[in-house]
């Protein structure tokens, strides 16, 4: 339909010029990460952009160690997941009843989530800790993680209300006259339809959890409970003369999310402009 | 027929209970972790609680008129509204570029949209020391292959600072407005660009007459997310720079933190922390009437 004028021609390349310097932009860091993360301090000495000569792995071990990277690991991995599976049990239960209700108490509390969702965390973050120290929530695994699910309620219920309204409810009838439990019918037959919505809670809590650094900071100081970004937080300082080193802990702790990101690109960005674009 | 009616008012009393109980867990975290701490935070804004003694006295407004007389308090108000402005919209022009770049008949668009998206899920402290490095480290080098030795990192000069960090939000953050313009690009009826064609629009026409219009509704989500966000911004700041030099980079949840957790003075940060959620409250409201206001028109 088109013919290959000229004027389409340049188009063309404009935009593939456009494309590769974007390209170059973003990709930049990661590079510049893969490259010092492998190379010895005299070969970045020598010349700073060249290719390392041998895979040279002692930066990583070395940083491994220094940043504690298996206990950081196992942290940040049973956090986020804990929280995201307390988080998607709680919102479900709750995006339900109040899809469901449709009276005047559930409504106001549907507005009240909603409403939570302007508040900063700046704001409670003071009164939390307090909070948090007085039931002996701080420095220990269910308190961080009891606290995420809070925070969590008001963006994941919102989520599941909107999806469960469009879900009928001949199926749950149908399940109540033969004389199926409330509780079951909810779990066996009304969960398994929200895998949409559920798949998009997952997606945003986990990613928000695992890259999250403030509430960590202020919540937890026994080095042996630090979530990933903490630890690379703590410990910077230790590599900051070492060029090599300080990249090739910043290797260790992208590796998680690559991966997960690799796996689950297409999940992920449906479920962040699923989000986004309910909100 | 009494009996199936006292046993339908059993059910449904039944059914009541089971969506109160449903609802509760969820209602009791809310409140605990919102709620509560977001009245303390109000109460406390009113006394002199430095955040750890179980005495506080109730000093009125003095938080808040100490507040307007504090120099700090304008320069990372000034920081943080410079960097939310910049950022926001140099990220919607980047993402946008992308969206529209791979709207295009180019191939490849799927591999090219996964690798612009990664910077997003990456962690923000992370990109912080990244890009701090890279700016002491591989910027200087690079300029001097060409020649242009002496530069230093950004963010060592207290006028640049600002604007390093600002590159470091655009980078982490255009991959989410992108995804987003590309959902609202895949939303514009083809059949309405290939008749332009034909009546012989180029393609810049087409993006600034046809697409654009058509984007507002993502223009919206876009500008409304990133700026609070942007607002907000604490991690990339904290570890790439501090707040330093000086306070050229210092933002206002910096300055909340700082206040409570460094410098001990807690009931002051929650009386920041109060202004600034009107100050979020604000700017998002007047985003949200600006631009539905276009939504509506076009």
């Amino acid at each position: 339909m088109e013919k290959d004028s000229f004027l389409n021609v340049l188009n063309r390349s404009i935009t593939y010029i456009i494309l590769i310097v974007l390209l170059i932009f973003t990709l930049f860091p990661f590079y510049i990460v893969l490259l010092m993360a492998f190379k010895t301090p005299s070969e970045t000495f020598a010349s700073f952009y060249a290719l390392p000569k041998t895979l040279y792995i002692d930066n990583i071990i070395k940083a491994w160690n220094m940043m504690h990277f298996t206990t950081a690991l196992f942290n940040s991995l049973f956090i986020t997941v804990t929280s995201t599976i307390v988080i998607v049990i709680v919102t479900s239960l709750a995006g339900y009843a109040i899809a469901r209700k449709n009276t005047i108490f559930y409504n106001i509390l549907y507005i009240i989530f909603i409403a939570g969702l302007t508040i900063p965390f700046q704001v409670t973050m003071v009164p939390l800790y307090k909070l948090g120290k007085t039931f002996g929530l701080v420095n220990n695994y269910y308190g961080i993680i009891f606290i995420y699910a809070c925070l969590a309620v008001q963006s994941s219920v919102f989520l599941y209300t909107g999806f469960v309204k469009t879900v009928p409810r001949e199926l749950e009838e149908a399940a109540f006259i033969d004389g199926c439990s409330f509780f079951r019918t909810f779990w066996q037959i009304v969960f398994p339809l929200l895998k949409p919505v559920t798949s998009t809670v997952i997606i945003i809590n986990a990613l928000y959890i695992w890259n999250d650094f403030l509430l960590p900071l202020i919540w937890i100081q026994k080095t042996s409970m630090m979530t990933i970004p903490l630890m690379q937080y703590n410990f910077y300082g230790e590599y900051n003369t070492n060029l090599n080193l300080a990249f090739a802990g910043f290797l260790l702790a992208l590796i998680p999310i690559a991966i997960f990101y690799f796996l689950m690109q297409g999940q992920i960005v449906k479920g962040i402009t699923a989000g986004a674009v309910k909100g | 027929m009494n009996l199936i009616l006292k046993l339908r008012l059993k059910n449904r009393t039944k059914r009541e209970l089971w969506y109160f109980i449903f609802v509760l867990p969820a209602l009791i975290m809310f409140i605990f972790a919102v709620v509560i701490p977001l009245i303390q935070g109000f109460y406390y804004s009113f006394t002199n609680w430095d955040g750890v003694s179980r005495t506080y006295n109730y000093i009125g407004m003095r938080n808040f008129i100490n507040l307007i007389h504090d120099k700090n308090f304008y320069i990372t108000l000034i920081n943080t509204l410079k960097f939310a402005i910049l950022a926001t919209i140099l990220e919607n022009i980047l993402g946008l570029l992308l969206a529209l770049v791979l709207d295009t008949s180019i191939k490849g668009k799927h591999f090219f949209r996964t690798l612009f998206f990664l910077p997003t899920v990456i962690t923000p402290i992370l990109a912080g020391f990244i890009w701090s490095r890279i700016y002491d480290s591989a910027i200087p080098k690079l300029f001097s292959i060409f020649g242009i030795n002496d530069i230093l990192s950004p963010l060592g000069n207290a006028k640049l600072a600002l604007y390093g960090v600002v590159l470091i939000q655009i980078w982490l953050g255009a991959g989410f407005a992108m995804i987003i313009y590309i959902a609202g690009l895949q939303g514009i009826p083809g059949e309405l660009l290939e008749s332009s064609r034909v009546d012989g629009a180029n393609t810049l026409q087409q993006i600034w007459s046809i697409k654009l219009p058509l984007l507002a509704p993502a223009i919206t989500i876009n500008f409304v997310s990133i700026a609070i966000q942007c607002l907000k911004i604490f991690d990339i700041v904290f570890v790439a720079t501090s707040g330093g030099p000086g306070y050229s980079t210092e933002t206002i949840a910096m300055l909340i933190y700082q206040r409570a957790f460094g410098d001990n003075i807690a009931g002051y940060s929650t009386a920041i922390g109060v202004v600034f959620f009107f100050i979020i409250l604000f700017v998002s409201l007047i985003q949200i009437v600006v631009l539905r206001k276009r939504e509506v028109e076009l």
